[in-house]
């Protein structure tokens, strides 16, 4: 067969690229898709966990703290500036479906 | 059937249904594409890139405006993430060699019919994946996948005649290519 012709150009790339089944998604496609869409979301025993390990962080913070004779104020202040990034931080994770 | 831009408002607003409709509507189509650019032997990555293309459009569906089609920006998202995997991972069509082919051809009783195709589209394969993208994405929708030039045109986001001087184009350039490497007589 000479592919010098364009009918003959045409028929070649038709017998050789037809040769192989056009390919589709995997049965699995949509599911895994989905899974990497859902929310990360924690269990309810691991969201606990991390509220006491918050609590119990800042407690020890505080007692550390005072026992270097740092001001309530001051401890405040830090409390504070501490809580509001968690505010600000808080919606970004619950919001991070995707990667 | 509920049109796309109902779909995309609903999916916005965060129902996963109209999502998961958007999804069935277009996956095939955002596939075909992916894999009509990479080629062939890259059906596998041509997938990965269907769900990054999910995953950025879901993400990115608040700031779609509606300027333009759903479909034709989907198509656009899914054209310059498969060419940015393209430029960053030199994808090398696996290379099959005689013997492999010879044994292959081996359980037919036509071998050397079988082993000469198989030789034939291996070189095939090769020259069209020196074509330019265009020319290689619109080969494999129209020989391999047997898409429409009309569906082409949308998939590509070109004019029907873009399309056919595309194949044109690309028939020409095979054809020299082929005589190059000795191919006047298969």
């Amino acid at each position: 067969m000479t592919v010098s012709e364009p009918i003959e150009i045409e028929a070649l790339l038709r017998e050789s690229m037809d040769a192989a089944a056009p390919p589709t998604l995997t049965p699995t496609f949509t599911q895994r898709l989905t899974m990497r869409l859902r929310p990360r979301q924690l269990s309810a025993g691991a969201q606990r966990a991390l509220r006491f390990y918050a609590l119990a962080a800042a407690v020890v913070s505080v007692a550390v703290m005072r026992s270097q004779a740092v001001e309530w104020n001051l401890i405040a202040v830090s409390l504070a500036v501490t809580a509001a990034i968690g505010a600000i931080l808080r919606p970004r994770l619950n919001d991070n479906r995707l990667i | 059937m509920e049109a796309d831009g109902d779909l995309v408002a609903r999916a916005a607003a965060g129902d996963e249904q109209a999502f998961a409709a958007l999804l069935e509507r277009y996956r095939d189509r955002v596939f075909r594409l992916a894999v009509s650019i990479l080629g062939q032997a890259f059906v596998g990555e041509a997938e990965e890139v269907t769900q990054e293309v999910f995953l950025r459009v879901h993400h990115a569906l608040k700031s779609f405006r509606g300027e333009s089609k759903f479909g034709t920006w989907l198509y656009r998202v899914t054209f310059n993430q498969t060419i940015n995997l393209k430029s960053r991972v030199r994808f090398n069509a696996p290379h099959v060699t005689d013997d492999a082919l010879a044994q292959q051809a081996a359980a037919d009783p036509d071998a050397l019919t079988r082993l000469e195709r198989a030789r034939r589209d291996a070189v095939v394969a090769e020259c069209v994946a020196e074509l330019p993208e265009a020319y290689q994405s619109a080969l494999r929708l129209h020989y391999w996948m047997g898409e429409s030039i009309a569906e082409i045109a949308t998939l590509l986001d070109v004019p029907e005649n873009t399309v056919k001087s595309y194949l044109f184009r690309a028939r020409q350039l095979l054809q020299s290519m082929l005589k190059d490497r000795g191919y006047d007589s298969v």
